[in-house]
């Protein structure tokens, strides 16, 4: 049989290209798909895949115009008309979902004759009332499809009919103007038997470094927020070391991949798998570099520096709050003390560690929304981490949404894990005010505190942390009350508005997102420490002048450095800073600072010297800060001008001629030039 | 700094100043930077990127 599969659609934004480029390319074509193409084709049956995101970002790509939702939709529709199939397989994620049915019923028009199913987390959750809400879909097949799609290709291929609709297990059906649901399919137990997912169909894979490999299924927690039991289950299964090492070869010798992110809810859970996993691959030879998922609890530093010498260079750490309490109460039940320590662990054997943290839980108090926005903020002290906060969405067949389901209620704060871009689509809109049923994580679980105000908290906790890191743990060592730095903000907000007699600015995720925030911000901490709202301490104003100092930076409107390459310069020749960098000085030890705010609990008391720093900004690459030696920023500030090499070694000299003899002098200001030169921080110019 | 990368001056100095490697090893340390931080977000990039990270949280 003919079938084509349609990825879900991932990305959303329309208003940045390059945004919702970047933020696509690196996960190629959805895995799912890859993973159905492949078992189809072992039964000889030939698939395309469509995938939407790729459509979206050629759109973004080549169009000269603003695109829009409708735009997208419109691509979608064409893709599908063209599509030549006797079955239509819609892969679905719940913040994509309402897209997925509109298509659907697009294949359904364009392709009469053709069968149209779901399938996917999203689908499998919510099959009966998708069922009974939009009867262009014929079928819903319910959790891992590898084998149940193709028993049901089986059942309504006209030529090899082996088995009718009711005997193939895990699949929701319309009968006769009703829904029919049969059993849940058995798991997959040897996924080894699987084959390897159809990665030649991703028409970009020769381009890619870095894929998604599924390495095993399964989680055993019950997590109250959490919808992956429902898909995959709750029995751990994983594919063979031998397996997944031949397939990273394969894929390395196919496409030289040469990263892989490890797909597992839990790849942690048996230790012995992953200490096996990681010996093999270190006694092959191969260097790859991977990524995974695990909980706190499931690692310790002995197997996390196992990871890490196996080319292990990120971890998914799902803490979801800092809440003691609340770790109880969503039956998650992590030790907070042990997640630090793994984060700790993690950073420090060098991997890039996200920390994922949710707040709006239905028994959230203000306590621990405050503890888990302290958990956020202590995260970025470690070096690699990358804490990450959402506001909860009821997914479907949660524990939490159907405790809720009665009093969940549309208030259009959508969690980002619902994502659906900056702007609402209407047509999406108006399917998820009519099915709630269908779509209940676009709404929200009633909660103890204002949903607006944890939204906000949420937008500004984050955008802090993003823009100032070092400031936000300063302002949680000098208040221990971040909560109250927000209240303080908002009361800043609203005195300033009335200040300056004008509407108070619209404080949206966008709004915490810009540098306008980042500028307001640095106003409201130096406006309260003068009025008393914040504590006037010496670590909170040095840091407040190391934040300014940095956010005041005008980039160099060029990304190059200085060429590297051996020059040979006479003493005619000129030199300067080059473009881009700044040396400021503190009056404070800025690297004793830096120092005491990473990787520790409390803040040291620095130092009252002076110190001297080169800031390094070029458009679009990496701030970098530089301590600088005394004699070093000495001789850079002599280099303000295109002075000659001559000139600026006579000045060096005659400043330092009381303490040594001028040869000395001028050995030393040669030696520094050659120095700065080679840290990138001077140019050279010939003297024409 | 790779080697591809390296960049390096040679200054044609007059004999009598003239460095030996050991004296020019000596004296590069009094003018050597560290890098005591380094940020991903550049001021010009930071909203984008900040936009990009809410793009990729976790379904």
């Amino acid at each position: 049989m003919q079938i084509c599969l349609i990825t879900a659609l991932t990305i959303f934004d329309f208003d940045d290209p390059e945004v919702t480029t970047r933020a696509h390319e690196p996960l190629g074509t959805q895995l799912g798909v890859l993973c159905l193409a492949a078992s189809a084709a072992t039964h000889g049956h030939v698939s395309t895949i469509i995938d939407l995101d790729a459509i979206a970002a050629s759109l973004l790509g080549s169009s000269r115009k603003q695109v829009t939702a409708d735009d997208l939709f419109e691509a979608c529709v064409h893709a599908l008309a063209r599509a030549d199939a006797q079955l239509f397989g819609f892969s679905s994620i719940c913040s994509s979902y309402p897209l997925t049915v509109r298509l659907a019923a697009e294949a359904k028009r364009l392709h009469p004759q053709a069968y149209v199913v779901l399938g996917g987390p999203q689908a499998t959750v919510v099959d009966t009332p998708t069922l009974e809400a939009f009867p262009w879909i014929d079928a819903i097949v319910r959790g891992e499809a590898d084998w149940t799609l193709l028993r049901l290709i089986d059942a309504i291929d006209e030529r090899r009919v082996t088995a009718s609709l009711e005997e193939v297990p895990g699949i929701t059906f319309h009968r006769n103007g009703g829904v029919v649901r049969n059993p849940d399919a058995r798991l997959i137990a040897n996924l080894d038997t699987l084959p390897l997912p159809a990665f030649e169909m991703d028409p970009q894979i020769k381009y890619r470094k870095s894929v998604q490999l599924e390495v095993g299924r399964g989680c055993p927690y019950r997590c109250t927020f959490c919808s992956t039991n429902d898909f995959f289950r709750r029995s751990p299964r994983f594919k063979s070391t031998d397996v997944i090492l031949g397939q990273m070869k394969e894929l390395h010798e196919r496409y030289g991949i040469t990263s892989f992110s490890l797909v597992h809810d839990m790849f942690t859970v048996d230790r012995k798998r992953v200490v096996e996993f990681a010996e093999a691959l270190l006694n092959s030879g191969d260097l790859y570099e991977w990524n995974c998922s695990a909980r706190t609890d499931r690692v310790d530093d002995e197997l996390l520096a196992l990871m890490a010498k196996s080319g292990c260079v990120g971890i998914f750490f799902g803490v979801e709050t800092g809440s003691s309490r609340l770790q109880r109460v969503i039956d998650k039940g992590l030790d907070l003390g042990t997640a630090r320590e793994a984060i700790r662990s993690a950073t420090a054997h060098g991997m890039k560690t996200a920390v994922g943290l949710i707040t709006g839980f239905p028994e959230e108090e203000r306590n621990d929304l405050r503890d888990t926005i302290h958990f956020f903020v202590q995260a970025t002290r470690f070096e690699h981490a990358e804490p990450q906060l959402s506001l909860l969405a009821p997914l479907a067949g949660t524990p939490i949404e159907k405790s809720y389901r009665d009093l969940l209620a549309l208030d259009h704060i959508y969690s980002d894990i619902s994502q659906r871009g900056w702007r609402e689509d209407p047509k999406d809109l108006q399917l998820i005010k009519e099915f709630p049923r269908v779509f209940p994580n676009f709404y929200a679980v009633p909660t103890l505190l204002p949903r607006r105000y944890i939204a906000e908290v949420r937008d500004f906790i984050d955008g802090m942390a993003f823009w100032f890191r070092w400031l936000s743990i300063t302002l949680l060592d000098a208040t221990h009350d971040l909560l109250y730095v927000f209240d303080e903000w908002l009361r800043w907000h609203a005195y300033r508005a009335q200040r300056e007699s004008q509407e108070s600015k619209e404080r949206n995720s966008r709004y915490y997102c810009s540098n306008v925030f980042a500028h307001d911000l640095l106003a409201f901490v130096r406006e309260s420490i003068d009025s008393g709202c914040l504590p006037n301490t010496q670590s909170l104003r040095n840091v407040l002048e190391y934040e300014v100092a940095l956010c005041d930076l005008k980039p160099a409107l060029t990304a190059e450095a200085p060429p590297p390459g051996i020059q040979r310069v006479s003493l005619k020749y000129r030199v300067r800073k080059a473009e881009g960098v700044v040396v400021r000085s503190f009056s404070f030890d800025l690297p004793g600072l830096l120092d005491s705010l990473r990787d520790r609990e409390k803040l040291c008391k620095t130092d009252n010297r002076n110190c001297y720093a080169a800031i390094i900004a070029r458009r679009g690459l990496p701030i970098h800060v530089l301590h600088l030696s005394e004699e070093a920023a000495e001789l850079l500030l002599l280099c303000s001008r295109e002075n000659t090499i001559d000139y600026v070694v006579d000045k060096y000299c005659d400043a330092h001629l009381e303490r040594n003899n001028r040869v000395v002098c001028k050995k030393a200001a040669f030696a520094g030039l050659t120095r700065l030169y080679e840290d990138g921080l001077l140019e050279i110019r010939s003297p024409s | 700094m790779s080697e591809s990368e390296c960049r390096q001056i040679i200054i044609e100095v007059p004999p009598e100043i003239e460095l030996s490697e050991d004296e020019l090893a000596k004296l590069v340390e009094k003018f050597r930077s560290d890098i005591i931080e380094m940020r991903n977000n550049s001021i010009d990039l930071q909203t984008k990127m900040k936009q990009i990270q809410a793009r990729v949280r976790r379904k």
